[in-house]
Parts: structure tokens; sequence; C-alpha cells
């Protein structure tokens, strides 16, 4: 998933660059945001996300080794 | 039966140590210089970290480049005029480059076959590769992705850039050519 969102972002940046050399200025606003919305998935990702395998304990995520 | 059951301890065993793992490559892989246990402790949390910095660089270069854009865009100053030395002399259906309005602005003189001069900013408007006069086809053409824009007027003639080549004014004063400013195309859809 985050690689994919990477993916996304690299293809964003193209975009903007693109946009910025044929002066479509518009488009550039929209454009960063779509960037700063993946980044920011992107950052709730690798914080909340947690295998299934483990499981939440009073001092932090262990694995579960009786599943 | 005791095989497989051999089999999944074994499974068991490299997939909870990945020092088993390093220790299961081929002997003479230990003969190369580099630090193959070092390459190989990346946990899957320090991947995910460098995929988060991944996407913060990424998203600082869109927003850094969409930034400079539109500041450049605000930007209008008056720019002084400047002799385009050599151009008196120029043939018909030939070019000369220049820079203009500073050494790293390039930018190409062209003389048509009228005799009329007209000076474009070097750059490609699709993605900022140099433009050439093609004396065959009188035109302008971008060797990256076969672009090319109409000698006379900078317009696109076919091709992937989007707008015009910007244009330098030029002007001639006391039989030397001038240039006396310069300005980018708009979008031919608006933007």
């Amino acid at each position: 998933m985050l690689v994919m969102i990477n993916i996304a972002q690299l293809w964003i940046l193209a975009a903007t660059v693109d946009a910025a050399l044929a002066r479509h200025y518009s488009v550039l606003l929209p454009l960063v945001v779509a960037s700063g919305v993946c980044f920011v998935i992107t950052l709730s990702i690798i914080k909340w996300w947690r295998p299934t395998s483990r499981k939440k304990t009073s001092t932090g995520y262990v694995r579960d080794n009786h599943r | 039966m005791s095989s497989k059951k051999n089999l999944s301890e074994t499974i068991e065993r490299v997939l909870s140590d990945e020092s088993d793992v390093r220790a299961a490559t081929a002997p003479f892989q230990a003969e190369f210089p580099y630090e193959r246990d070092e390459e190989a402790q990346v946990t899957r949390r320090e991947f995910c970290n460098f995929l988060g910095l991944t996407s913060a660089a990424l998203f600082v270069g869109a927003a850094g480049f969409a930034t400079k854009a539109a500041l450049d865009a605000r930007e209008s100053v008056s720019l002084p005029p400047a002799r385009i030395d050599g151009a008196a002399a120029l043939a018909p259906n030939s070019s000369l480059n220049f820079s203009y309005p500073s050494e790293r602005d390039s930018a190409i003189l062209i003389r048509t076959t009228d005799g009329a001069y007209h000076a474009y900013g070097q750059k490609c408007t699709h993605l900022s590769c140099p433009v050439y006069y093609s004396r065959e086809h009188q035109r302008l053409e971008c060797p990256c992705h076969e672009g090319a824009f109409d000698a006379a007027t900078g317009n696109v003639l076919y091709g992937p850039p989007p707008r015009a080549l910007d244009t330098i004014e030029v002007e001639s004063r006391d039989g030397q050519v001038w240039a006396v400013g310069r300005t980018a195309a708009q979008p031919e859809n608006g933007g």
C-alpha cells in the first residue's frame, strides 16, 4: 500500500512539473493538495497499522503465538 | 510425516530469526567485501519509515516546484536591451544562439528567408530540451520528443509542447540587432 502511494505521488510530482512548465497554474494547487493527502495517508498507515499477527498489550504490540 | 514437521520447524525458525536466513547463503558469498549482515537487516518498520520519508520528499518536491512556478509567474521585471553579437551578419534561413536576459537564459535568433529576424527562448515548452532551427523544414524542432514550432510566430506546429515558445522582442538599431524584451506565451487551452 505504501509503495503504491509512493508511486502515485511520483506521478503527481511528474504532473506538477509538467503543469508548471506549461504554465497551467490553476492545476498546481490541486496537485500539491493531492500529494499532501497521500503523505498524510502514508503517515497514518505508518503510525497506526500493525500486522494482524500482533496483539496490543499494555507495553505495546507483541507477537501472538497462540494463533 | 516427520520430514513435514521438520520443514515447518525450519520455516518457523528461519522466520523468527533473521540470522538463520543469512547463514543459509552460499559460502562463497562470505568472501565478498560488503557487509551482508548489515544489508540483510532491514526490518519491516525501517522499510515503512523509508517509504514515509520518500513520501515526504515527493510532497516537498511537488510543493516546492509549484511554489517556485507561482512566484516566477508573479515576477514582472523590465529587461534591459542587449545587443546580439553577430546578428547583423546572419544569413537568411539560418540561426544564431545567444543568451537573454541573463547568461543562463539561452535563446535562439532566426533570420527567415524573407530577411526578418525572430528570437525565442531556446527551452522547449514541453520539458525544457533546447530547440534548434531546421533549415530544411524552416521551423524550430525539439529533438527530445519531436515537437516543432513555427519559425515566424513560435506557435506549436505539432508534438507534445503545450504552448508556444517564449518570444524575445528584437529591434534593429544602427544596423545592429537588439533584444529588448521577453514574453512568455500562455497555454493554448487557457490554464
